[in-house]
């Protein structure tokens, strides 16, 4: 038998000996889990590798037995007191490998990709079982070293940082600062309970500010999206009166013309970087056009201003060029800088 | 050889360390590593400490004590944010980790919670549909009367109003003004809601 799966079948033998010591021998569970676990020592001693016995149907019956005696009643008082007068296993210190059979049985049992991804883990933590005097030194050291933080803590924080490579080909701001925060965030975090904490705050605000910035690029860009309507699909009674109405409604609503729209950086970010690159290769040909801005100018001079040159004069008005972010009112043209970081209100736990 | 008795108190006093460098976040746990302190000298020595432990259920009380703080910390994010339904559903999780006596109890009762809980499922999907809802109010305010876009507008505004008022029966006009996570994800000064308003009361069915 291997030194591993003997540390695994070891392990389940001390927890089955420690609730012998509380719920005396004769409890119906723990007689059962004996025997299973019996069953399973014969077998890897004929020869069953760890695969073999992980699959046997007997260890996930042991496993859910051991899990059921946390919960068992404790026995008549009669019995208990004959249990006080027989000699304690428990009363002896096991070694450092059966508190830390658990972690060999979780390494072993990971899939070829996932284990070398958590090798690094599961080495310090098996260091940490060689300096070990025993069981309790083991979980001693355990607890001031940082592995356990650091196998939740640095997947999330890598996770981020590799979101953060890729966000940069959808040019989200909100995506962007939320990564940059994330990656900074796990790398400093002390314990599971503050990287809980943080992921929760993050996620609550990140979700909001990810829906407020589709809604601006939707109402921002309504007046080249409607001109690029009556591109694809000619003008008609619908789209004409929609770039009309549009085109009065937004320097009412928002004091912003088609030239307000194509000074605002948040859009310009959309338009160049992601609007651009959709514009289907036979339009540009058509049109002659090889950048956003011939693009914006096509639209504007075809598909714009031929339909509103007849409409009453309108100005832009900065007043009304207003956004509202995190409950503060900021002038709509500081949208970009404004998620590239945002003024999020403080929540933080911070009474004592 | 290092003395136990040194080794379980360095288990103990580790966590607390950690704990202490945030200790509002942590405030059941440091309780309860507190206890085992005293448990531990109570018992003087290792074997006596791990027969109390077992009597006492196994160290339930730290897991009860690490899932305590993490849905105390949630209620808190969730109160700050006013995402009233997530906040209430953190401190029912909070009254069922009470009420729990062992570890197989504490699984069971939190799987049977999760198994019903929907208050933060339905403020979600309502948050969801209200974001829909206010863009498909915003085309309304230029669709040609009558035309396909405003009937397609139309469509969109019902269905996700439909939504919204499925996920928060309590849904009004003035509750998009005042409620933070339905207020907090749009764009629009006080002064464009206003237009908006003006559509959502022609529109609205009541």
């Amino acid at each position: 038998m291997d030194s591993t799966l003997r540390q695994m079948l070891d392990g389940l033998g001390f927890s089955l000996r420690n609730y012998e010591s509380s719920l005396g021998p004769r409890n119906g569970k723990l007689i059962k889990a004996k025997q299973l676990l019996f069953g399973l020592v014969a077998r890897a001693e004929s020869g069953a590798d760890m695969a073999g016995i992980c699959m046997d149907p007997g260890f996930a019956q042991v496993a859910a037995l051991i899990g059921e005696l946390a919960s068992e009643p404790p026995p008549p008082p009669e019995e208990l007191d004959a249990l006080k007068d027989e000699p304690r296993e428990t009363d002896g210190i096991p070694p450092a490998a059966i508190a830390a059979a658990g972690y060999h049985m979780a390494f072993d049992s990971l899939p070829p990709g996932e284990r070398e991804r958590q090798k690094v883990f599961y080495d310090r933590i098996f260091e940490l079982e060689r300096q070990a005097e025993n069981a309790i030194h083991f979980n001693a050291l355990m607890m001031e070293d940082t592995v356990l933080l650091d196998m939740s803590r640095i997947p999330l924080r890598d996770s981020a940082i590799a979101t953060l490579g890729q966000a940069e080909s959808v040019f989200s701001p909100t995506v962007n600062f939320q990564q940059r925060l994330a990656a900074q965030t796990y790398e400093r975090v002390s314990t599971v309970t503050e990287l809980e904490y943080e992921g929760t705050k993050m996620a609550a605000l990140a979700n909001t500010e990810h829906q407020w910035d589709a809604l601006y690029i939707e109402v921002i860009g309504l007046l080249p999206a409607c001109a690029q309507a009556i591109e694809s699909f000619g003008p008609n009674d619908d789209s004409v009166a929609k770039l009309k109405n549009s085109h009065r409604f937004m320097t009412e609503f928002m004091g912003i013309t088609w030239d307000d729209v194509f000074n605002d950086p948040r859009y310009l970010l959309f338009w160049n970087n992601v609007f651009w690159p959709r514009v289907p290769a036979e339009k540009r040909l058509l049109h002659n056009v090889t950048t956003p801005e011939g693009w914006r100018d096509t639209l504007k001079t075809k598909f714009y201003d031929p339909f509103v040159k007849d409409e009453p004069p309108i100005r832009r008005d900065p007043e009304k060029a207003r956004v509202r972010l995190w409950g503060r009112d900021f002038p709509s043209e500081k949208t970009l800088d404004l998620l590239n970081d945002p003024p999020r209100p403080d929540i933080d736990r911070n009474e004592r | 050889m290092t003395d136990p008795m040194d080794l379980q108190r360095r288990y103990f006093t580790a966590q607390l360390e950690k704990f202490g460098i945030i200790p509002h976040l942590h405030r059941a746990q440091i309780e309860d590593c507190h206890q085992y302190l005293e448990m531990l000298e109570e018992a003087g020595s290792p074997g006596a400490f791990m027969e109390l432990v077992k009597q006492t259920g196994n160290m339930v009380s730290s897991a009860k004590a690490n899932a305590a703080d993490r849905y105390a910390n949630r209620a808190h994010v969730y109160d700050m944010l006013g995402h009233e339904g997530r906040a209430e559903e953190d401190r029912q999780r909070l009254s069922v980790i009470e009420a729990a006596e062992t570890h197989a109890d504490l699984s069971r009762r939190l799987e049977e919670f999760e198994a019903n809980a929907s208050l933060g499922r339905n403020e979600d999907r309502a948050i969801n549909a209200v974001a829909t809802m206010v863009g498909a109010l915003f085309h309304l305010c230029t669709d040609n009367p009558g035309g396909k876009d405003q009937n397609r507008s139309l469509v969109k505004f019902s269905e996700y109003r439909r939504q919204v008022r499925e996920a928060d029966p309590g849904f009004t006009w003035q509750k998009l003004l005042t409620h933070r996570p339905y207020r907090d994800m749009l764009p629009f000064t006080d002064r464009q809601m206003a237009f908006l308003k003006e559509k959502y009361t022609e529109f609205a069915d009541g």
